[in-house]
């Protein structure tokens, strides 16, 4: 695979593992999560995408598609996303930039010289390079091609994966990355069709990296009302104790920022509950229940 | 089309409003008059005579009674007209405030009219810049300070001096007379210079001699509390050490060092760890004051320079190479910090200069102070700077070590140089005259002087028209140099300004004033503005014009002279082109070609016109925003009137990429060719305080590559955006202009718009 598909690539990422980071977002995702804060990243393909504060109302997209799936109102141009969810010429048509793309081709030569440019502040933070997405592991043999040439140059790398691996590829990352970060995001079974799209179990990765000796960061976004019962937490202490390669725990609090421009989502989006205090209160609370350790709530330590 | 209406200019970078003068309008007037009287009463051959005649007019006179909560003394005004160095505080040499006696005229509805008209009259020729503006402006080419229209600015000005406040403090007023009067005995042809020297000294003990007074009289008549009545008495033994005798604690040295700078006119207040560390530690040991207590002075302290509101001078420096005890000033430097931290007031501009081998804990105090959101101190980056100096000063490392920043950012040799930047250069504006012909589409008017470029609808590539740019460029630079010479020799025709001679290296040991050839290291500088926009746009023109070929020279005057007006296409053209500050080779090496075309050309005319060097300094002081309000839309999409970008930092919002990517972008703008530049980067004091130790690694990498020096803004974007809609609801929010700090309800609208806009790194 000579080229990846790459929806966005962050310099001084701070929260995806270590030190100084440049994360690289790859496109596709083979799960639906319903509160998944950037499902740019799912669909595996180039979207069009549409900032409505950009349109100045001159309607030349609407003669370009000759009506169809986009009028104008209020001096804005509405448009069916669905309908020209692949339409890119749309974007060359538009004198105020207003069309976009999520996801672009690159190739291993490119992606090695765009995350070297920043190689002094890793050294200096002990940072690297983190591959997340939408599916990293989707792209795998892209990113292994990647991670060979930032080997030779010393780099630290992270895999940000979301703990479903239905081809079993886990196994054939371990040579090349250090640290994995690891989604857990549901310990009640029967509720993973409806809220992520479909049932795995994240113990298989989790068991196949212990063997491997890789540590492990495990992240939880926690939804109030949804899926942080008392249960999940004590499952989360269970996998402590059985996954001694968790060095740490990421409690991530959902929230419901969002990108200003529009797409076509494929998957159900909802939007649920932001945790106040009372909530955070009683996450804590379960944590010391439980006896977590390294558990890290937005930067902070706690248990 | 933009409307080509101007803001009114202030006559210089002012932003928090002066306080009210503590003299009635009556007074000042009475002290006018006679110091007018005095100063005509000289020839212009008894310069040294006159100033110290003149002086006496002012001091003690003009010095105010101190506030209930001060803990040294030393506040003054300075009047409309009177004796200075600078102009935030006065003017420079023998001054008149014009536009001041114009409103005192309306004050007095008329009644003074007369009178006043008639010292306007005798300082239109005798104003030290007057003067200097009667012979050196060109026409078409040079304004005075600070007139937008052209594209270069002159002016006659003594910025910057850093004192020798170490040889005051080891000697003490008497000490210091002897020291002088033994050299009288070796230099006789130097008498009058000496003489007035030793009667500046004089002056001296008179003005603490009447500060004396007031503290007695308040001890004698004013009800005070227990803990006020020790200060006060404390103050008052200071004070008595001090008239005649070496200080022997921090608060006498700390108090001769502020008179001495109040009666010399200086805003800039040296290495104060260097020449207060030792006190404060021999107090500390023998009890005479607690950590606590050295605070409180610092605070005081603080408090006498926030008052003199120069906006844009105010320097305190602390830590970095060179200093005579470093364990003796870190002590200082951390208990300054403390200070500065507490205080969080927009004055002093409190700088740090730190080295890899430094206590590690004042970086830690440094970024916990920043992290406040008071911007202070300022982080300068010894190993990259000294070296710089070394090679742009052409000095030795001894030397290169006292190097500190002055105003908003331009390096000076401390105690031994000169390096005021009378001459100011908009790169932008010098573009726009080119791309048109020669003629600036801000006010249609020729601006090439004597100069012919050549037409642009004959350029072919572009490298020509970069050829051009630096021909037109040159052009300037080369006039400007030989206004610069000529300013000191009409500063030095009139005045010897003799109390920094005195505390200027090698003032005394040659027995020459400071601008007769006293002084060791005579340099000077040369702001330039624009920069990153002039380097923006080439790249537009580079990519529209040369390699894209979607656009001809013709095509593009013309967009430029309708300010875009139906050319909304181009224009965003013009803005989707590669900028400045996104680690993108092509337009960053662009800037870098124009950063060292213009570094070199301005060194290059030093030794042409007698200066020891003269060196580019890419500051900002808000002048970015003024100068933008004249300048015609440009080929980076930025519309007429609108600011430019801020030093040499990326057009606010222009920088896409992130911290590092910016970071890498300025490290590429070689410091080793300046006298000064300001890199701005602001965080949301979330960022700031939650990854702590990554925003650390990234300021000690960019600081590894290269990097000069950085100023922090830590800031909420929420709290910015409120402040911008209500700014009554955040009035001691602070943020930093570049080259100096303000409150952000005291700036223009534009300019906070620009620093809103300015990429919060979050």
């Amino acid at each position: 695979m000579n080229k990846g598909l790459v929806f966005d690539i962050q310099r001084f990422s701070v929260n995806d593992g270590p030190g100084i980071r440049t994360t690289i977002f790859f496109k596709g995702c083979g799960l639906r999560c319903r509160w998944c804060h950037n499902p740019e990243s799912i669909a595996s393909y180039v979207q069009l995408s549409y900032d409505e504060s950009r349109c100045n109302g001159c309607g030349k997209c609407v003669d370009f598609v000759q009506g169809n799936g986009i009028t104008l109102e209020n001096g804005k141009a509405v448009v069916d996303m669905q309908l020209h969810d692949q339409n890119l010429a749309l974007i060359d048509v538009c004198p105020k930039k207003a069309f976009g793309r999520f996801g672009d081709e690159i190739t291993v030569e490119d992606l090695v010289d765009e995350v070297m440019k920043d190689k002094d502040y890793y050294e200096t933070s002990n940072g690297g390079v983190t591959f997340s997405g939408g599916e990293a592991l989707n792209q795998w043999p892209f990113i292994q091609a990647c991670a060979i040439e930032l080997k030779k140059r010393n780099i630290h790398l992270t895999l940000d994966v979301s703990g479903n691996d239905p081809a079993k590829l886990i196994g054939q990352t371990t040579d090349w990355i250090d640290l994995y970060l690891v989604d857990y995001k549901l310990s009640d079974d029967s509720k993973y069709e409806k809220y992520v799209g479909r049932r795995f179990d994240p113990k298989i990765m989790l068991e196949a990296l212990l063997e491997a000796k890789k540590d492990v960061v495990l992240r939880c976004v926690l939804i109030p009302g949804i899926n942080d019962t008392t249960d999940h937490f004590k499952q989360l202490s269970l996998l402590q104790e059985n996954y001694p390669n968790i060095t740490q725990i990421d409690l991530l609090p959902y929230h419901k920022l969002r990108k200003k421009q529009v797409f076509h989502l494929v998957n159900e989006r909802e939007f649920y509950e932001v945790a106040d205090e009372r909530v955070r209160k009683y996450w804590r609370e379960e944590v010391t229940k439980n006896k977590l350790k390294n558990v890290v709530l937005e930067n902070e330590r706690i248990g | 089309m933009i409307e080509r209406v101007l803001r009114k200019n202030e006559q210089n970078v002012a932003v928090a409003p002066k306080e009210p003068l503590y003299l009635s309008d009556l007074e000042q007037l009475e002290l006018m008059v006679r110091y007018t009287q005095t100063h005509a009463s000289y020839r212009e051959d008894q310069k040294f005579e006159r100033e110290m005649a003149c002086l006496r007019v002012l001091f003690p006179r003009v010095f105010r009674p101190m506030y209930e909560d001060d803990l040294i003394v030393g506040r003054y005004d300075s009047l409309p007209i009177g004796f200075g160095s600078v102009t935030s505080v006065g003017a420079p040499g023998h001054y008149c405030r014009f536009d001041q006696v114009e409103k005192m005229k309306k004050r007095f509805k008329g009644e003074k009219d007369d009178v006043l008209n008639e010292l306007m009259d005798y300082w239109k020729i005798h104003d030290t810049r007057e003067v200097f503006y009667r012979d050196n402006l060109v026409e078409n080419v040079s304004g005075r300070f600070v007139d937008v229209l052209y594209p270069m600015i002159v002016t006659a000005r003594f910025s910057g001096m850093y004192l020798d406040y170490n040889l005051l403090l080891d000697h003490g007023i008497d000490g210091l007379k002897e020291v002088i009067s033994l050299k009288k005995r070796d230099l006789p042809a130097s008498s009058t210079l000496y003489d007035a020297m030793i009667d500046a000294l004089k002056l001296l003990s008179e003005t603490i001699h009447h500060h004396i007074q007031e503290v007695e009289v308040k001890l004698i008549n004013q009800q005070l509390s227990p803990k006020r009545r020790r200060q006060m008495e404390r103050l008052l033994i200071a004070l008595k050490q001090i008239e005649h005798g070496k200080p022997n604690s921090m608060i006498s040295a700390m108090q001769l060092a502020w008179l001495y700078s109040s009666m010399a006119g200086v805003v800039n207040f040296g290495r104060m760890d260097d020449y207060l560390g030792d006190y404060l530690v021999a107090d500390l040991k023998s009890g005479k004051c607690s950590e606590q207590d050295a605070i409180d002075l610092i605070e005081s302290q603080w408090r006498l320079i926030e008052v003199k509101r120069t906006n844009v001078n105010g320097r305190v420096i602390v830590g970095g190479k060179g200093r005579r005890n470093e364990e003796n000033a870190d002590v200082f430097c951390k208990l300054a910090i403390e200070a500065t931290k507490r205080a969080q007031l927009v004055e002093p501009q409190f700088t740090l200069r730190f080295y890899e081998g430094m206590d590690p804990e004042i970086m830690d105090k440094a970024l916990g102070s920043i992290a406040t959101g008071v911007t202070y101190p300022i982080l300068y980056n010894d190993d990259v700077n000294v070296p710089s100096v070394m090679n742009t000063m052409h000095v030795d490392e001894k030397t290169a070590e006292n190097y500190v920043p002055f105003g908003c950012g331009e390096f000076v040799l401390s105690g031994m140089g000169v390096g005021t930047p009378n001459v100011c250069v908009n790169l932008l504006k010098s573009l726009t005259i080119l791309l048109n012909d020669g003629v600036d589409t801000w006010d249609f008017k020729p601006r090439n002087g004597s100069h012919s470029t050549k037409p642009m609808k004959d350029i072919e590539s572009f490298d020509e028209l970069f050829d051009e740019y630096k021909k037109l460029l040159s052009y300037y630079i080369q006039i400007g140099s030989v206004a610069h010479a000529n300013s000191y020799r009409t500063m030095n025709q009139a005045v010897g300004f003799i109390y920094t001679s005195i505390l200027t290296h090698d003032c005394i040991g040659r027995g020459k004033s400071v601008l007769d050839g006293g002084v060791r290291h005579l340099g000077g500088t040369n702001e330039m503005y624009g920069n990153m926009n002039a380097a923006d746009s080439l790249m537009a023109i580079k990519q529209l014009v040369f390699d894209e070929k979607k656009l001809t020279m013709t095509e593009l005057q013309e967009v430029l002279r309708n300010d875009f007006d139906g050319y909304d296409e181009i224009k965003e053209w013009m803005l989707e082109a590669p900028k400045f500050g996104n680690d993108l080779e092509e337009v960053d090496k662009i800037a870098a070609e124009l950063h060292e075309f213009t570094c070199n050309e301005v060194a290059a005319q030093a030794e042409k016109v007698g200066l020891d060097s003269w060196l580019v300094v890419v500051i900002n002081n808000q002048v970015n925003t003024e100068w933008g309000r004249a300048t015609g839309s440009s080929p980076d999409g930025r519309i007429a009137g609108m600011y430019m970008s801020n030093a040499n930092n990326p057009q606010s919002g222009a920088d896409v990429n992130g911290p590092t990517a910016m970071l890498n972008s300025l490290a590429k703008i070689r410091a080793d060719l300046s006298a000064g530049t300001v890199q701005n980067i602001k965080f949301s004091r979330r960022m700031f305080t939650m990854e702590r130790e990554k925003v650390k690694a990234l300021f000690t990498t960019y600081f590894r590559k290269g990097g000069p020096q950085l100023m922090v803004n830590i800031v909420n974007q929420e709290e910015l955006t409120d402040a911008y809609h209500h700014p009554e609801r955040h009035r001691d929010l602070i943020v930093r202009v570049g080259g100096f700090s303000a409150r952000y309800v005291n700036l223009d609208r534009d300019v906070q718009k620009e620093i809103l806009e300015r990429t919060c790194n979050e």
